[in-house]
């Protein structure tokens, strides 16, 4: 009997968590979302950049690796910004939908890697989850700058006006 | 079961359980592993390694798997865990978001 109540109680310790070097799981991601929008996705381990996130959280550093990520998108997202300032005529409409839509599946791929963060971390810490930021700060860099945003708004409506005298053009026809 | 159905897990020790990506998918976090755009290794591989999960807790994450699946399709029965194994099985749950 009692050594039956012996095996029974039996529940070992938790061993000793891994002590991750917060330095250096923050690199290790921090090179992965590089390569995310680089899409050299093939070679990166879901697994293991998710493990780093996860013990960065577990083990305290959420703000490391918070910060680190929106530092990180910043200044993504300002180099994307200079490209499209700096594309030329028609091809200004089609780089900023290109890289629109580059940085929406990179940032999906980022969600997932983070979610423990956004799981955890997230609610308890008040902050702005990891897609909604990369918006955030794709409306904030890139349709908020100055050499953008009136540009976007000028394009948009010479389109739409060429598209109505097209209209207007075929119906006196 | 086509080899596209299932999916390879392979546990700290080197141990491989292939089990059908529906089970596997109970999981969250191997669902984003297997779901995420653009490719990353496991879902090329169709496997995915645990450095941190033992043989023993991951055979029975496989196992909790399917009783899963079967539990939301209505048959409820009782899934039995060893007392021994419970504090690493919460462990890889949380880390699994099962």
């Amino acid at each position: 009997m009692s050594n039956q109540k012996k095996r029974i109680v039996k529940i070992e310790p938790l061993k000793q968590m891994v002590n991750v070097d917060s330095k250096l799981a923050w690199k290790i991601l921090e090179d992965a979302i590089r390569e995310i929008y680089n899409q050299n996705v093939s070679d990166l381990s879901f697994e293991e950049l998710y493990r780093n996130a996860y013990y960065m959280i577990l083990q305290r550093f959420g703000d490391k690796l918070y910060s680190g990520l929106v530092t990180t998108l910043t200044k993504h997202i300002r180099e994307v910004s200079e490209l499209i300032e700096a594309a030329q005529g028609d091809l200004f409409l089609e780089v900023l939908k290109r890289k629109w839509e580059d940085h929406n599946k990179a940032l999906e791929m980022i969600q997932g890697i983070l979610m423990y963060m956004d799981r955890t971390f997230i609610p308890s810490t008040h902050r702005t989850p990891v897609y909604q930021l990369g918006l955030n700060l794709w409306r904030d860099n890139i349709i908020h700058s100055s050499q953008i945003q009136t540009r976007l708004l000028k394009t948009l409506l010479d389109l739409v006006q060429r598209d109505e005298q097209v209209k207007l053009y075929l119906g006196e026809e | 079961m086509k080899k596209e159905e299932t999916v390879k897990l392979i546990s700290a020790e080197g141990f491989e359980f292939v089990i059908s990506k529906e089970a596997a998918m109970v999981s969250q976090t191997i669902r984003n592993m297997l779901t995420s755009p653009g490719g990353f290794a496991e879902s090329q591989r169709g496997e995915v390694r645990f450095p941190e999960i033992s043989t023993v807790i991951l055979e029975k994450i496989c196992q909790y798997f399917y009783w899963s699946l079967q539990f939301v399709n209505g048959k409820e029965t009782e899934f039995h865990i060893e007392p021994e194994l419970t504090l690493d099985l919460m462990m890889a749950a949380n880390y699994l978001h099962t």
